[in-house]
């Protein structure tokens, strides 16, 4: 919703008459409109575009380097087979959400007492 | 994108309304929405009601800007608008699970519209979606990199995941591209380094670090921190010799510091005690006024090395007439040795300065004024106190009131002792007697009121807050308003032990609201402080409000609340109370009726006078809300009033026991007594893995705890799941061994034989098991041999409740009295143990209008 950089503060339509008004009555304003305004100002300050490259490329390495990781985990939890009714028992003695349930379950291969065992911990 | 696009005069007045909605000009918002909407090609454009909704919720109409925001979405699913205006709205109600839904369907339809990004980028801070966050973060510096938030919030971002290498080179990335002059002072750059020097550190890169820190000195402006963090850094980096530099000129700076003797420890690394005590010699000499370097090697020192540095920092206390001096010495006495030195010493001062004003008869020099007496007479009123010999800390301090009666700390010590020694109605006595002293000091005025609400005068205790809150609003209502947790845990408790259950979960339920606000008001920070580059300290608070209710008040608050809520599952309130019960059995029908009658006009009466407060609040309300129609955006929506009698009969006690119990859980795991309230909580849910995860978690910390047994023996598995059986026979044998719970309890029994908490633990779980074994059981637990440990009048306190409430046998009241008389010789000040009978008559008034003396005589012949 913001526009940016725009301080245009023609608001009232019926003001309009006499080129730039004297002044403007206006009430008190907490400011903090001023203040939203000279943040933007200091926001637009340019870095340059070389640092800029090679700062993104350190970057983009590491992310994606991350996601495959992550990935390969998952699926090597959603290989494991669990059993609905563990998952419900898990849920209903520990009181947890069904995600963490499932994942504790996926991470002791499915064998319900060993899950909790740990949660219990 | 939006469905309907709009000619360029619409577009023009759309353009206008969100200006106006941005500086807050929410009455010509509404005109030009207005304009729009008249015009019946576009009644229904769906963005332009969106941003009608919104302005109305600026205006506190809540109602009718849910109504237009959802019409205008229904009208318009596509436009990104209508799902950012429905996002922010939900912001503004604190629903922020259901904000991040909207904004990310605004998203789907503008993927890379930078405000909501940033405005989805703080819900997830704020919700601690960490992975979320770097997500969005690292979109907002795709689209802007040339913006200084970009890069700062990708790095907090990573910060926050506890991947600091990343963090640290995204911060270097950064800073690069900062251009500062040398010779002009800019404290944001000074800030940014100090947060990248921190980043470095937490990261374990010390020596990069050290270089970092020297390289930037010149631009640093907190010059404090960074020598600071240098001495740490050379600490870390094992180069002592400029460790020790760093940390005398620190000393230099500031020699009352304990953080910088403790850095001049570890870079000098003293061999020997006398090696260690050099390093404050030299203090001694270069500092001769200093306290700390006086008070510190009283820590390490032992023997005749401790009575001789005792000594003087005891005169020099003494002499220049210092209040606090005992409370800098308490912590020292975990240590019997050094508290006999003490004792041995001070008392020894009182009898000289009494006989010949000197601390010591072989003192040559001039003699102490008689202000030094008094100072060692209230030193070793606390000392007797705090080693549990009431009787002669009264003495001490009454000789003390008496050459100086107008002298506050005196009459608080006075209070105190009597609190420790068990009668807190008196204690309240004397606060009040220090509060009329001088009534313009806060501090002894809120002290008094803390004690008259352990003592359970509320209303009293409201009174003299009263002095001091603000004029023409309750002082109840004002210390809510003012966040006053201390008032409000003191309260809950006060309520608790009178039964009102419903008055007390009130307040423990205040005090959630106010943890809840506090959470609430990181917000604003999330922007503020990534523009005024004010890194450390943002990530200081967020790191707080992680940890929020670890604070002792939410601990108070909750531990009150779950011990209600377990009452009230247990007995559960009924409409009529039980008194009104009993007295209707005796009556016959007409009086029946009357009184009746009388419940109900009492009823209706009340219920007239509720009515009439509600209408004044809500005119009150509606006073105030017209003041704030043209200022700031209402907050959140208003909040659902705290009833008692709702509250006190709720469906659920032991779920919203569980609320409460939660965040302790996470956050307080350390305490074993919140495992033993889970214990409690799961054992009336028959969750037996829960009951077994809480007796794990305290075996972990206390295994030969007193409770902890009760707790254990009580784990016995019935018809429950096979997984879940299994789970609970291995684990049992694998904690206790013994799986049979009689042999279990003798077993315990015979080896805490001597002390009496365990021995009153094992005698309850006797009986629990074998309903027969009462007289044992209750022998067991009354033993007060002397040769006895750990009894005090806490444990006593209980051993005769649970005899009087039957734990520990049914008809056992004479047992209980015969207990109660022989506490009594043993703690002749408390009250739980005075003789039935025994009335305390006089009444506080609001201003210590009591007659000392006469009190004074009673109490201490009992």
């Amino acid at each position: 919703m913001a526009a940016e950089g725009d301080v245009d503060l023609d608001l009232e339509a019926e003001e309009n008459c006499t080129g730039k008004p004297a002044e403007k009555p206006r009430k008190h304003d907490s400011g903090a409109a001023d203040l939203e305004r000279v943040t933007d100002y200091a926001e637009e300050k340019e870095i340059s575009s070389s640092d800029l490259e090679t700062a993104m490329s350190v970057i983009g390495d590491r992310r994606s380097r991350e996601q495959k990781a992550k990935q390969e985990r998952e699926k090597e939890l959603a290989k494991v087979t669990i059993k609905k009714e563990d998952v419900e028992l898990i849920m209903g003695e520990m009181e947890i959400s069904r995600g963490v349930a499932e994942r504790s379950l996926r991470e002791h291969m499915g064998n319900v007492v060993e899950a909790l065992i740990d949660l219990s911990n | 994108m939006p469905t309907i696009t709009l000619p360029p005069k619409e577009n023009a007045l759309f353009k206008r309304i969100l200006r106006c909605y941005e500086h807050k000009q929410y009455r010509n918002g509404l005109k030009f929405c207005k304009q729009i909407l008249s015009n019946p090609k576009f009644a229904e454009h769906g963005e332009t009601l969106a941003m009608k909704g919104l302005t109305l919720n600026c205006l506190g109409k809540k109602e009718d800007a849910y109504e237009l925001v959802r019409r205008g979405l229904r009208n318009d699913l596509k436009s990104h608008v209508c799902w950012h205006v429905y996002g922010l709205l939900q912001r503004s109600d604190k629903k922020y699970d259901e904000a991040i839904k909207c904004y990310r369907n605004a998203l789907k339809w503008d993927k890379d519209n930078l405000q909501i990004l940033r405005d989805l980028s703080l819900l997830q801070i704020q919700m601690r979606d960490l992975e979320g966050y770097r997500e969005t973060r690292y979109q907002l510096l795709q689209l802007r990199p040339a913006q200084r938030a970009s890069w700062i919030g990708y790095a907090v971002a990573y910060h926050l995941l506890e991947d600091f290498e990343m963090a640290a080179k995204i911060v270097e990335e950064f800073r690069k591209t900062q251009q500062t002059s040398p010779d002009k002072v800019d404290y944001e750059y000074s800030e940014l380094l100090l947060y990248q020097n921190q980043v470095l550190r937490e990261a374990g890169l010390f020596k990069e670090a050290l270089e970092h820190l020297t390289n930037y000195e010149k631009q640093i402006c907190d010059k404090l921190a960074v020598e600071e963090t240098r001495g740490e850094i050379l600490l870390k980096l094992d180069r002592s010799e400029e460790a020790t530099e760093v940390y005398r000129q620190l000393q230099e700076r500031n020699p009352e510091n304990w953080a910088y003797y403790q850095g001049l420890e570890k870079a000098l690394k003293p061999a020997s005690v006398e090696e260690r005590q050099k390093l404050y010699e030299e203090a001694w000499v270069k500092y001769p006024k200093g306290l700390v370097p006086r008070r510190l090697p009283l820590n390490f020192l032992t023997g005749e090395k401790f009575r001789e540095c005792l000594d003087r920092y005891l005169r020099m206390n003494f002499s220049k007439g210092c209040p606090p001096v005992f409370t800098t010495l308490k912590s020292l006495y975990h240590d019997k040795e050094k508290v006999a030195i003490i004792e041995e010493l001070v008392v020894g001062y009182e009898t000289c300065l009494k006989s010949c004003r000197m601390f010591n008869q072989n003192d040559d020099g001039k003699e102490e004024p008689p202000t030094t007496l008094l100072w060692v007479q209230y030193f070793l009123a606390q000392h007797f106190d705090h080693v549990g010999q009431q009787t002669l800390a009264l003495e001490y301090i009454n000789t003390a009131i008496e050459s100086t009666p107008t002298l506050i700390e005196l009459f608080l010590v006075k209070a105190k002792i009597y609190k420790h020694a068990g009668n807190i109605k008196e204690a309240a006595r004397w606060m009040d007697e220090a509060q009329a002293l001088d009534t313009a000091d806060r501090f002894i005025n809120s002290k008094c009121a803390k004690y008259m609400l352990k003592a359970g005068l509320v209303k009293e205790a409201e009174e003299m807050c009263s002095k001091f809150t603000r004029e023409g609003a309750s002082a109840v209502d004002n210390l809510n308003e003012m966040q006053c947790m201390w008032f409000q845990t003191e309260c809950a408790l006060a309520y608790k032990s009178m039964n009102k259950f419903g008055d007390a979960l009130k307040k423990c339920h205040e005090i959630e609201r106010h943890f809840v606000e506090i959470t609430d008001d990181q917000f604003d920070f999330h922007t503020y402080c990534m523009r005024k580059m004010t890194l450390r300290s943002y990530v200081d608070l967020l790191k707080l409000e992680d940890v929020l209710r670890m604070h002792p008040f939410y601990y108070k608050a909750a531990r009150t609340a779950i011990q209600i809520y377990l009452g009230l599952h247990d007995n559960p309130l009924t409409d009529d109370s039980k008194e009104h019960q009993a007295d209707a059995e005796n009556l016959n029908d007409k009086e029946l009726k009357k009184l009746r009658n009388k419940q109900r006009r009492a009823q209706k009466k009340a219920q007239l006078e509720e009515e009439k407060k509600n209408a004044e609040k809500e005119k009150q309300l509606k006073n105030q809300k017209k003041k704030k129609e043209d200022d700031d955006e209402e907050i959140g929506g208003p909040k659902e009033e705290l009833i008692p009698d709702k509250l006190a009969k709720v469906e659920n006690p032991l779920e919203e026991a569980v609320k409460f119990l939660t965040p302790l859980k996470n956050l307080v795991k350390n305490k074993i007594e919140t495992h033993l309230l889970a214990f409690e909580i799961y054992f009336r849910k028959e969750k037996y893995l829960l009951m077994l995860q809480s007796v794990k978690r305290a075996f972990s910390m206390e295994p030969s705890h007193p409770w902890l047994h009760q707790a254990s023996t009580m784990l016995d598995s019935k018809d429950l799941p096979q997984a879940v059986q299994t789970v609970l026979k291995q684990e049992i044998s694998r904690l206790f061994g013994e799986s049979n719970p009689q042999n279990y309890n003798n077993n315990y029994l015979s080896q805490h034989s001597n002390s009496i908490p365990h021995r009153v633990a094992a005698a309850k779980m006797m009986f629990y098991l074998d309903p027969s074994a009462d007289k044992m059981a209750s022998e067991l637990a009354t033993a007060l041999d002397d040769c006895l440990t750990g009894r005090s009048i806490a444990i006593c306190t209980d051993v005769l409740e649970a005899l009087r409430e039957g734990s520990l046998g049914d008809g056992q009241q004479k047992a209980a009295e015969l207990y109660r008389a022989a506490c009594h010789k043993l703690y002749p000040h408390t009250l739980a143990f005075m003789p039935p009978g025994y009335e305390d008559n006089a009444t506080i008034s609001a201003n210590g209008d009591l007659s000392a003396g006469e009190h004074d005589d009673m109490a201490n012949d009992m």
